[in-house]
């Protein structure tokens, strides 16, 4: 698990290409129950689902980026997204925060299994408990659509959701 | 190795996971539905909807759309019918789904409860936790565990199964009998039901040719026994028994 995770953190290292040293990489985990906020175009208020997410996490002075997956329960069963986001970073010391966009492609859980993708932002609070383990906290918003259930039910499916994640991490290097 | 066997066991899990999609939601003619994050709603659109309605559960793992063709016709014939979307379509993970779905239909004052399969167990089971919130209790392949007993529960229940389950096969459902509330009678077609001149509280029917998915719309399910009638004949059978059923008890 840990040598999947290094792997990982190689591939963002690469693809940004920059000199490593001020670059921080960390593995998260956390658990991100979804409030609904809209279905299918009208509001709708309730518990859209919940996922378990497993991120890998780069950040340098202003900048971060993570990729990773997330698996759970949505309102038409179950799904995997591939959640790829970047953004900015502030503060410094063991709080700060970071302000993400995402866009998620990944699969319906149904047979046959179907695409679907999400977009939306989230905002996030890292706090380093000690030089290599952390806390994170993070709220968003999320438009999640699945173009081909309709063919198959004759009902769409998009849902606006908020994101609620709490999980922990591992700065992994530095 | 140790990472190939986790990324192995998430990948059976993902797997085993996987919902099954409708074949056939229509057609849903003199019905009128409505969907939201917790429902499928199906009202009668001509005529007046009665005050006793219908909530229900999905099989294990089925989309609540595969039900829509089949209960349609239930709603046409003056029966609101609500489907509870439950998490991860697993009705063991919402067992009480139907509590909130009660206001979710205007001018109904009182609820049947009834599910497919892992759905009627778990149905079986919120009226057992919650006893007063439901007056009858409609099972479709499907029968209560042996720790929700209902033989005490003093309303009327309609069980339908079928001869080809290969699930919840004929054997196991006549193993459950004693969980369920009597006096009971076993009926052998529509006929025999109208002419029941006492007061049973459980009333049986074995669907002669069906099989466990045709209770649904969702084509084979791994496991089944496989039919030897259309899933239209097996649905037209269940929307009689079920309309048969609260005509019989005066809803």
């Amino acid at each position: 698990m840990r040598r999947c995770a290094f792997s990982l953190l190689f591939g963002l290292a690469v693809a940004f290409s920059c000199g490593a040293s001020d670059w921080s990489f960390a593995l998260a985990s956390g658990v991100c129950p979804q409030l609904g906020a809209a279905y299918n175009g009208s509001f709708d208020f309730g518990l859209s689902g919940g996922a378990l997410e497993i991120l890998g996490q780069a950040e340098r002075s202003l900048f971060a980026a993570e990729i990773g997956i997330e698996s759970g329960a949505s309102p038409i069963g179950w799904q995997v997204l591939f959640p790829v986001r970047g953004g900015i970073r502030w503060g410094a010391g063991s709080l700060h925060g970071l302000i993400l966009a995402e866009t998620s492609p990944g699969l319906s859980l149904t047979r046959p299994v179907l695409f679907m993708i999400g977009l939306g932002a989230l905002a996030r609070v890292d706090w380093d408990v000690s030089s290599d383990f952390g806390l994170y906290l993070s709220v968003g918003a999320r438009w999640t659509l699945c173009p081909a259930y309709a063919s198959f039910t004759g009902a769409g499916y998009q849902s606006v959701d908020i994101p609620v994640s709490l999980g922990v991490r591992w700065v992994l290097a530095r | 190795m140790r990472g190939g066997g986790i990324f192995a066991i998430f990948t059976a899990a993902l797997l085993a996971s996987c919902t099954y999609l409708p074949m056939d939601v229509g057609p849903t003619s003199g019905v009128t539905t409505t969907e939201s994050r917790e429902a499928i709603v199906l009202r009668p659109s001509a005529g007046s909807a009665g005050v006793t309605g219908l909530i229900f559960y999905p099989g294990a793992l089925v989309d609540p759309h595969a039900y829509v063709a089949e209960l349609s016709g239930v709603a046409a014939a003056g029966i609101p019918v609500v489907i509870a979307k439950v998490t991860g379509n697993l009705a063991v993970l919402s067992i009480d789904a139907g509590l909130a779905l009660r206001g979710s239909v205007s001018g109904v004052v009182q609820w049947v409860i009834g599910g497919h399969s892992l759905g009627g167990a778990m149905a079986a089971w919120s009226v057992y936790n919650h006893p007063e919130a439901y007056i009858g209790l409609v099972f479709l392949a499907a029968y209560p565990s042996t720790s929700t007993s209902l033989a005490a529960w003093p309303h009327p229940v309609l069980s339908l199964s079928a001869s080809n389950d290969g699930l919840a096969t004929p054997q196991k459902e006549s193993d459950s009998a004693p969980l369920l509330p009597g006096p009971q009678q076993t009926v052998a077609d529509i006929g025999a039901y109208r002419a029941i001149t006492g007061s049973p509280l459980t009333v049986f029917h074995q669907i002669a040719g069906g099989d466990h998915a045709q209770f649904g719309s969702y084509g084979a399910q791994d496991g089944d026994g496989g039919a030897t009638i259309t899933p239209a004949e097996q649905h037209a059978e269940v929307v009689t028994f079920i309309t048969t059923f609260f005509q019989a008890n005066g809803w």
